[in-house]
């Protein structure tokens, strides 16, 4: 018997980095690994489950900064210059651990795996792994929806509906351009919900966004479904709340499924742990090491004496856990279910990059949960469904009339992670630059040629400079000087074009410079930001 | 950074990165002790940071973390002038940001003349940043319910201000304080603060709707992370929890 739905969805998504003034670039490998451990395993899901007609869809909300980088020649080659290393590394170390049983076999399983993304990436999608995305969106085994240009945290922009207004038409113009329809849905950064967004989202389409849980149960009214429905905005779009059980079942590294002893240990990696002679190839700038993939130990435990990572132990381990997930969503829907008006629905957004990358069998776990729920509807067990939301949406209606409340799935439930004594400073800057964007376009309402170009580049680095990335990355300490440097340098950006046009003289040099490395959003219109 | 990446820098940079850690080094201290307790405490800071995170945010930072924490990049950052943006941009603007139900921020700036005119009145005591309770989000149309004040200096830009009540609206303002005169010199966007918890409705419910509580228990309320800052979860709720949500 089915007993309701889940939701799943994951948010893909990296900020815009790409530096062709550099042959290489430390921060670019963000996304090479993460299209090695998590976009393109996913895809090879996606496909495995479309050969096999294995029910159940999820959502993917695609950030443009990712789309426009994964459709980029240049870090496209960078990729595949990335994953020769990798597979050179591999070769080397199935030699280096061939008389060490417990080593070889996670050592042959990356050099398997490296090898098998470059055939895919290469020969399979012919490097575009968008438009395979794009053909599931079309076969409608994911739905995929977009989120912010450039990923800002929206409470940070709520007085300013120019700016949000221009994050999301341009997002959907990005969407559009490579899916081959505009999104339904939004993605809200870090779930960064202020009162008000919804009349945007309505202006242009978008019917429903998700939020945190005590975004809808902190409202004014009770949510009288609680979580497990979406609710009704008074202009009609609608918002699905974030399950918490759930998503601590997932994300938790202390009591959720990823902390596994079983499963492999994120922090232990050759890059840390070989002789610098040995992996100086392999890290960055021959000396700084940095994490390669390669990593051969199991977590084990909370010790530092780990044992080696067992692959088939682990997989075995992730069915087990999908199934543990799949029941506790039948029971939670069997408790649920009598208690509400409507059919339970479960929404699970996880970051998509949780999956592959720090969860090593994260996508193992998901398509264990797809054929495991496939097998139980056939067999008519007690089951759930996985959709999409806008395949709940066809089929559910009558919903609550509740406007959701401020809130974020960050520490606390709201802005504190991207507004604290190390990030402030940030918004003076950025605050201002959208301020002088809308005068530009009201000084320049028509321009063409280079002035057009220098205020498109101008409208590109006022988006660039407010992505939710940079003030995280601050507060994180993890690369502390590159963030503050990229929201610096696109303000400077920004500013150099405000001052030149006032000043009459723009140098088409500078200007091409700065189009080339900055190149996201080709399309953009700087007359957005002048639109009521 | 692991102890053998820190073994290999200067002792100028080791010497920075205590810093940066604040870590107090003996005079004493060799290279191999600064070593030590440079890397004792970067697992501290590491370890400190983590457990401030919610799960969302751990995982989030996993996306980033190609090297330990510190990379070498941040002990020397690119000392590039071109690079800094102003302070400040030479106009007269107050805005207010909401970070949460406790908190808002506010960032302000006085423009040169103006301020200098300001400062001339003979009278001129100090600044003050005043905090206006409002019943209405709008301007137009709105009542200040109360209001309190915290002195700035002439040179401070920014504050973080601890917002008495929640549910409520806020603005604030910069005046100048010349005698028994308040100068107005500029004024913030309104700002709308949420509850921070339950609807009253739920709290203070006299007739309890045991479907709906239960379907509230249910919704992972233990589980949110979320600090209250109004009413407690209702007790009749948290024995729902007990029974219903609580049976792992």
């Amino acid at each position: 018997m089915k007993y309701g739905s889940v939701m799943l969805l994951l948010h893909a998504h990296l900020p815009f980095v790409r530096h062709p003034e550099h042959d290489s670039f430390l921060e670019e490998m963000w996304l090479f690994e993460a299209i090695s451990e998590t976009y393109l395993p996913i895809l090879g899901m996606l496909d495995r489950l479309e050969r096999d007609d294995v029910s159940g869809s999820f959502c993917m909300s695609f950030s443009p900064t990712l789309v426009s980088m994964l459709t980029d020649e240049l870090l496209q080659n960078r990729y595949i210059a990335h994953l020769d290393r990798l597979i050179e590394l591999g070769h080397k170390e199935r030699e280096r651990t061939m008389a060490d049983p417990e080593f070889a076999q996670p050592a042959a399983m990356y050099l398997d795996m490296y090898s098998r993304c470059r055939t895919a990436f290469v020969d399979t999608y012919d490097r575009d792994i968008i438009a395979r995305f794009r053909h599931h969106a079309e076969t409608g085994r994911i739905q995929a929806i977009t989120t912010l240009a450039s990923h800002p945290f929206a409470p940070m922009y709520q007085d300013s509906d120019a700016a949000i207004r221009v994050q999301i038409q341009v997002a959907i113009h990005e969407h559009a351009a490579v899916f081959g329809k505009r999104p339904r849905g939004f993605w809200l950064p870090e779930c960064g919900y202020y009162p008000g967004i919804e009349d945007l989202f309505d202006e242009f389409g978008i019917t429903f966004f998700f939020v945190a849980a005590h975004g809808l149960l902190f409202g004014e009214e009770p949510a009288e479904c609680g979580v497990y429905a979406p609710v009704q905005c008074s202009n009609g779009v609608l918002a699905f709340g974030r399950d918490m059980a759930s998503a601590n079942a997932v994300w938790s590294e202390s009591e959720g499924y990823p902390g596994d002893p079983e499963y492999r240990e994120f922090y232990r990696d050759i890059g840390h742990d070989l002789p610098i002679d040995y992996i100086a190839p392999y890290i960055h700038l021959q000396s700084e090491r940095i994490n390669t993939g390669y990593k051969y130990y199991a977590i084990t435990g909370k010790t530092d004496q780990k044992r080696p990572y067992l692959p088939a132990r682990a997989s075995e381990k992730a069915v087990s856990h999908a199934e543990n997930f799949l029941f506790k969503q039948v029971r939670q829907c069997r408790i649920v279910g009598p208690l509400i008006d409507n059919v339970p629905v479960i929404v699970c957004p996880y970051d998509a990059e949780l999956f592959g990358h720090w969860w090593f069998e994260g996508v193992q776990w998901l398509e264990a949960l797809f054929r495991r729920a496939h097998q139980a509807a056939i067999a008519d067990e007690d089951w759930v469904e996985f959709v999409t939301p806008q395949g709940y949406m066809q089929t559910h209606n009558g919903f609550q009339v509740l406007d959701p409340v401020l809130s974020s799935w960050g520490n606390k439930g709201y802005g504190e992670v991207w507004l604290d004594g190390s990030n402030d400073w940030v918004y003076r800057h950025t605050h201002k630059a959208v301020e002088r964007m809308i005068d530009l376009v009201k000084r320049y309402p028509n321009e063409t040629g280079l002035k057009q170009r220098a205020l498109n580049q101008a409208a590109r680095e006022v988006l660039l400079s407010q992505a939710s990335d940079w003030p995280f990355i601050i507060r994180s300490g993890t690369a502390v000087s590159y963030a503050e440097a990229r929201v610096k340098e696109h303000i400077r950006n920004f500013t150099h074009i405000y001052d030149s046009l006032s000043g009459g003289m723009i140098s088409t040099e500078w200007l091409t410079r700065v189009e080339r490395r900055n190149n996201c959003f080709a399309d953009i219109d700087y007359r957005l930001f002048g639109r009521p | 950074m692991t102890r053998e990446r820190l073994a290999g820098l200067s002792e100028e940079l080791l010497h920075k990165l205590a810093d940066k850690l604040d870590v107090d080094i003996p005079d004493d201290a060799e290279v191999g002790g600064l070593v030590d307790l440079v890397s004792d405490a970067l697992e501290e800071a590491r370890a400190d940071h983590n457990e401030s995170n919610n799960n969302a945010m751990r995982v989030e930072e996993r996306k980033y973390e190609l090297a330990r924490f510190f990379s070498e990049k941040d002990l020397t950052p690119v000392n590039d002038d071109e690079n800094d943006l102003p302070e400040r941009y030479n106009e007269t603007r107050m805005h207010l940001m909401v970070r949460d139900p406790a908190w808002a921020f506010c960032y302000w700036d006085v423009r040169d003349e103006q301020l200098v005119s300001v400062t001339a009145d003979p009278e001129f005591e100090e600044l003050i940043l005043r905090i206006v309770e409002m019943d209405s989000l709008s301007f137009d149309d709105h009542t200040v319910v109360d209001s309190f004040e915290i002195p700035v200096r002439l040179n401070d830009k920014s504050r973080y201000i601890n917002l008495p009540r929640q549910d409520t609206s806020y603005y604030t303002e910069l005046t100048a304080l010349c005698g028994d005169r308040h100068i107005s010199i500029c004024r913030s966007n309104p700002i709308s603060v949420p509850r921070g918890g339950l609807p009253d409705v739920v709290s203070h419910a006299n007739a309890v709707d045991d479907r709906k509580d239960r379907v509230l228990a249910l919704s992972g309320l233990e589980q949110l992370g979320v600090p209250r800052f109004g009413s407690e979860i209702p007790g009749r709720i948290i024995s729902l929890i007990d029974r219903y949500a609580g049976n792992e």
